[in-house]
């Protein structure tokens, strides 16, 4: 168990707060593909690569980001916060929507030959099976360390399957999820 | 809310809007775009349908400040540029509102409810997750969170994936993540470049009639 993170730092990581800023601000600029695209990509750096959360932090706050409204990626906050605190949840999320959202006012502005260029258009779509490759590879891993029951991995696949066959929201089957895992280990005991 | 889901995103791209230079437009003050936008980031769930259904309902039918055209417009484009869809759309009308001050307001005013409430849990998170019965049913909701990523990549593979260097892109790619512990970033870098060498080694010319510029941008 790592130590509760400070919910304010007495003095500020100025450092930490920049490095944060930018492999955020980074990681935006890779979302061909919308934003579930870069979640191997936070995965990577916030578990393995800095070790800012656990695994099972990670998994858990992609289920926030699913529960709760706007993008899957405000979890950018939730890995900054655990990282540095209330500065460090902010920075990320700069760096987070920063990119993007002048990308998208500048398709506004009316040069939507940036969106439309074919360097850009051709760059995504060479990007895009890639980030279906990593997606994999982030269901191994996170799979590995959060489906530990049968019961649990009946909740996985029935989740994908509704997922895919009904229009159910994500926020129901997290929630089922929820429950049917407190469920089973009440059932043991 | 299951009713947010039916709403179907537009496969094609849009017509370019009709000449809404004929009628002028209303300006909401700034004050009112933040509100707006912060409602509908409160409300905004279930994804880019969620938001669509919101925003032709809060924008166009109940202020008339935009067209349902400019909606699909905003998704279309943003669509090929990196980043999370619905901030970008969000952007992308508040550009068209009020500008670059607009874009920022309503994005900022959008992410609020959303990125606080990441924070709380954040900040709650490692004292609760020890509460008996907690990591059980968040165990539970992981696992579900598992089979929406699978979910993810299938929606993601349908989408992108259409030939043969596509799935070798992928396989490849899942092979040196999994066994290799190569760098994702780099990874998909790498992909995109493959991407560029393909378009710069087809022939020239096949360029097919890109659709033009929409004629009805409008000047904030």
């Amino acid at each position: 168990m790592n130590p509760l993170p400070p919910l304010l730092h007495t003095g500020i990581d100025w450092t930490l707060l920049g490095a944060l800023f930018l492999q955020f601000a980074i990681i935006s600029l890779l979302a061909f593909g919308g934003g579930q695209a870069v979640l191997p990509l936070i995965e990577r750096e916030s578990v393995a690569g800095r070790g800012w959360m656990t695994s099972a932090e990670f998994t858990a706050s992609v289920g926030f980001g699913y529960l709760i409204p706007g993008p899957v990626t405000t979890m950018a906050a939730f890995v900054g916060f655990m990282a540095a605190g209330l500065p460090g949840g902010l920075a990320a999320t700069l760096g987070m929507f920063l990119a993007p959202t002048i990308l998208a006012g500048l398709a506004a502005a009316g040069v939507e030959r940036l969106a439309k260029s074919r360097w850009v258009k051709a760059f995504g779509a060479g990007a895009a099976p890639a980030v279906v490759g990593l997606l994999g590879a982030t269901l191994w891993s996170i799979a590995q360390k959060a489906v530990v029951s049968w019961p649990l991995a009946i909740v996985a696949l029935a989740a994908l399957l509704l997922a895919i066959k009904t229009r159910v929201q994500p926020i129901w089957l997290l929630l089922g999820g929820g429950v049917l895992g407190w469920a089973a280990s009440n059932i043991r005991h | 809310m299951s009713n947010l889901s039916s709403v179907q995103l537009p496969t094609q791209p849009p017509e370019p809007p009709l000449n809404d230079s004929l009628e002028p437009r209303l300006k909401p003050r700034l004050v009112e775009l933040g509100r707006v936008f912060l409602v509908i980031g409160a409300l905004a769930f279930g994804g880019q349908g969620g938001l669509l259904a919101l925003l032709s309902r809060d924008l166009v039918e109940a202020r008339g400040w935009i067209e349902e055209a400019e909606i699909a417009e905003a998704f279309t484009y943003v669509q090929l540029l990196p980043g999370a869809v619905v901030v970008q759309v969000v952007a992308y009308l508040g550009y068209r509102l009020r500008g670059w001050r607009g874009a920022a307001l309503a994005t900022t005013a959008f992410l609020l409810p959303s990125v606080v409430a990441m924070l709380a849990l954040a900040a709650a998170y490692r004292r609760v997750a020890t509460v008996p019965g907690v990591p059980a049913a968040l165990h539970g909701l992981t696992s579900a969170v598992v089979g929406l990523i699978a979910l993810a990549a299938y929606k993601q593979a349908r989408k992108t994936v259409k030939d043969a260097v596509g799935v070798a892109i992928a396989i490849l790619v899942c092979a040196a993540a999994v066994w290799r512990h190569f760098n994702p970033a780099v990874l998909v870098v790498a992909a995109g470049m493959i991407g560029v060498l393909r378009e710069a080694t087809t022939r020239r010319g096949s360029g097919k009639g890109e659709p033009s510029a929409p004629s009805g941008a409008i000047t904030p």
